[in-house]
């Protein structure tokens, strides 16, 4: 606790061998008392200096703080523990005895918290969080925030709210708000490893629940996950001794349609989807090709020669004719030589076109007695999980059918968006997850693929994107600033760090709490679904699954039950 | 400590508004060195911590000589010269620290110097516990002279001997001289090396 004397800090530039004199403390609350404010300014934040007994340790970047101005409450997260000392000698003979060290610490030697504020409440009742514009003045008491304010500000679960995880060192949830959630484009971020898929698998789950207890039509949402490694749909995998954990199919049952691009990988999981993607050729488009370029090495003019080539034979059929023409064919030599397009292009651009249409899914012509199945289950309500198989492993692939179905999508979506007169006839909003998200928002293809159009226009179309990365520095830099809100997990590469923080208010004080977040089960969640940016400790993936469990047997429609195959620990 | 609430220990013969100068009723009777000192007469109660104590003979004119062969102890010298003790006198300075306000104790100098002849007195553990209730005590304790941060050591060492959570107090009173001596590192550390327990 703080002992009875205050210290006015003289002017000083690092705090080392500053002159300092008694003045009288303001008693603190009640509640346990950190310290209280003796510098700082509305754009760099507070510094808190740490009462005597309050442990520096103790003190963790992330963790919040009330401060207690003489209206109103301000609220800040640490986002720097500084060590300084008021008596330079102190240091270059540090204390021998316990004695001397005791009555130093805290005196002559103290911590400042740096503290970014976030939000400031009036002292009344009813008052909400309001953006901060002021600061508190000198020597304003600070303490750890209230479970009961975390609540007050965050809001409980409810039908409107999911639980995310709890703040550090501190038991009470903290909750993401539904709507603004899917109001905008997300995006889960964090080097490889820490835990992005659970993250995005919980939240997923959080979407289908709340969406179910929505009443009006108009605020439900659908998934499209392009389920890259098989994680999503039926199980993935975990850290539990069963290494394994219930995917949304297993835990949503009907509200969730399996699809698969690999049957033949499918069964050999044990996994029975609900139907087998295939891509026409008649569905590729010059644009699909030109943003594989690089995945797929092609050159420009093989690029170029795409364009052409789908001018000469039209959509849909100029896949299928281009892979038919035959170099040592006189016609085609002709036909080539008159678009310009040279023997080499030619066999540069063939053998690009042959790694995708090589694999399973790729047909000629479509055979499936329902080629809009995928849309029907979106336009009826049922999230969908499109599992790639073996063919996840090849970026090509999953960029090329992402693009493609999404593309399909999106443009059902926008005709029955403009069509729609009230808002009953609306499609049901539609958030799409994709991973390795900067192979398709890199700057160079943001502009050409669906994706960036997408994240660029909002919710236009009522379909909105939530992208999973390891390297948010590799999107373009307007995408990034339409991603509303950026669960962020560890990330040490410091281009990646700015990139997540761009255009966040204290973003410079943020970006220590992200390289001092632990590597698994901790997140920084800043934006449009949270009044604050919060450090949190992510809940247990299988409490997750539990409470969806609980949550589906209270509701009256029949559902699958999936209680025997459950993460079992 | 015993209580001497009653039992005057000397006489004011120098005073000034910093300091006093008392001798003892009774030769080597001198209270200790930090001994926190209270005079009885005269007015409004005066505190002032021992800050020195000698012993020399009566009349400053005339030294004394030394007594006794080498083979002669203390008693054995008293004994066969028992005039000795009748030509010494035994005083101490105190240095004031805060004097009485009507019910307060206002912690510093006061507006005019202790009477001369009042008589002083050591304070007992009660008194002394209430005098070090809060720190004030401690500007005007360092503020003495040469020597002063003995006084202010053997001060504390007897404060915190008088209570029963002494470590609690010598370390808060530890902090306390954090601030004011801030600026002299040295005399902090001597004085804490000093007062630990």
């Amino acid at each position: 606790m703080v002992d009875g004397r205050m210290f006015d800090l003289g002017v000083g530039d690092e705090g080392y061998g500053e002159q300092f004199s008694p003045v009288e403390l303001r008693s603190l609350p009640a509640r346990a008392g950190l310290g209280v404010v003796t510098a700082g300014s509305l754009t760099k934040g507070l510094e808190i200096r740490l009462g005597a007994g309050v442990a520096a340790e103790a003190m963790a970047a992330g963790r919040y703080v009330t401060i207690e101005g003489v209206s109103s409450c301000f609220f800040g997260m640490i986002t720097d523990v500084e060590l300084r000392s008021a008596i330079a000698e102190v240091l270059t003979s540090p204390p021998e005895d316990d004695f001397t060290r005791e009555v130093l610490d805290g005196t002559a030697v103290y911590a400042v918290l740096k503290v970014s504020l976030m939000l400031r409440m009036e002292r009344s009742a009813n008052a909400q969080p309001e953006p901060v514009r002021t600061v508190p003045g000198h020597f304003a008491a600070a303490r750890d925030t209230s479970q009961a304010e975390i609540e007050q500000i965050f809001g409980g679960e409810d039908k409107d709210h999911f639980q995310i995880g709890s703040p550090l060192d501190m038991d009470v949830t903290v909750c993401l708000d539904y709507r603004r959630f899917i109001e905008r484009s997300n995006g889960v971020f964090g080097k490889t490893g820490t835990g992005k898929t659970f993250l995005t698998r919980m939240i997923l789950l959080d979407l289908i629940q709340k969406s179910a207890a929505q009443r009006e039509p108009s605020q439900r949402c659908v998934n499209l996950i392009f389920d890259m490694h098989n994680d999503y749909g039926w199980e993935g995998q975990s850290e539990g001794p069963s290494r394994r954990a219930a995917g949304l199919k297993q835990l949503a049952g009907s509200s969730v349609m399996l699809m698969t691009l690999d049957e033949e990988n499918a069964r050999g999981r044990q996994v029975r989807p609900d139907e087998v993607v295939t891509i026409a050729y008649a569905d590729v488009e010059p644009g699909d090709i030109e943003i594989l370029k690089e995945t797929l090495n092609l050159t420009t003019n093989a690029v170029e020669a795409t364009h052409q080539l789908a001018k000469e034979f039209g959509q849909p059929q100029w896949l299928a004719q281009t892979l038919n023409l035959n170099e040592n064919d006189d016609q085609t030599a002709q036909l080539l030589n008159r678009l310009g397009i040279h023997a080499s292009t030619m066999l540069n651009l063939r053998r690009g076109l042959q790694r995708l249409t090589r694999n399973g899914f790729m047909v000629e012509r479509s055979n499936s007695a329902r080629p809009n199945s995928l849309i029907d289950n979106l336009l009826g309500g049922r999230s969908v999980v499109l599992e790639f198989g073996r063919y996840g492993g090849q970026i090509a692939s999953y960029m090329l059918v992402a693009n493609i179905l999404t593309r399909r999508i999106y443009n059902e979506y926008r005709v029955r968006t403009e069509a729609a007169r009230t808002a009953e006839e609306q499609p049901n909003h539609l958030v799409i997850t994709i991973e390795e998200a900067h192979k398709f928002l890199a700057p160079a293809v943001a502009g050409q693929t669906i994706f960036g159009e997408i994240a660029r226009e909002m919710r236009k179309y009522n379909v909105t994107l939530m992208v999973v990365d390891q390297r948010p520095s590799a999107i373009d830099e307007e995408v990034m600033s339409q991603i509303g809100t950026r669960l962020v997990c560890l990330l040490d590469n410091e281009r990646d760090v700015d990139a997540v923080l761009a255009g966040v208010s204290g973003r410079s004080e943020l970006r220590s709490v992200v390289a001092k977040l632990d590597s698994r089960q901790q997140a920084l969640i800043i934006g449009h679904a949270v009044p604050m940016p919060v450090v949190v400790r992510l809940r247990d993936y299988g409490e997750v699954a539990r409470g969806y469990e609980s949550f589906k047997a209270s509701l009256t429609a029949p559902t699958d039950r999936a209680s025997d195959l459950l993460y079992n620990p | 400590m015993q209580a001497e609430r009653t039992q005057a220990t000397g006489r004011i013969v120098a005073a000034s508004i910093e300091a006093f100068e008392a001798e003892c009723f009774e030769q080597d009777a001198a209270p200790p060195l930090g001994a926190l000192v209270v005079t009885l007469d005269g007015g409004p109660a005066i505190y002032a911590a021992v800050a020195a104590i000698s012993t020399a003979g009566l009349d400053p004119s005339r030294p004394l000589v030394p007594h006794g062969s080498a083979d002669e102890d203390l008693e054995t010298v008293l004994a066969r010269n028992p005039h000795l003790p009748l030509l010494l006198r035994t005083s101490f300075n105190a240095r004031i620290l805060a004097h009485q306000d009507a019910e307060q104790i206002e912690h510093r100098s006061p507006d005019a110097p202790p009477r001369l002849f009042a008589r002083v007195r050591v304070c007992d553990d009660t008194e002394q516990q209430r005098f070090v209730s809060g720190m004030d005590f401690l500007e005007p304790l360092l503020a003495a002279g040469e020597g002063g941060d003995d006084v202010a050591a053997a001060f504390l060492r007897r404060a915190g001997r008088s209570r029963v959570d002494r470590a609690a107090f010598l370390l808060e009173a530890g902090r306390a001289l954090v601030p004011l001596l801030s600026g002299e590192p040295e005399r902090l550390t001597a004085i804490l090396r000093s007062i630990r327990p």
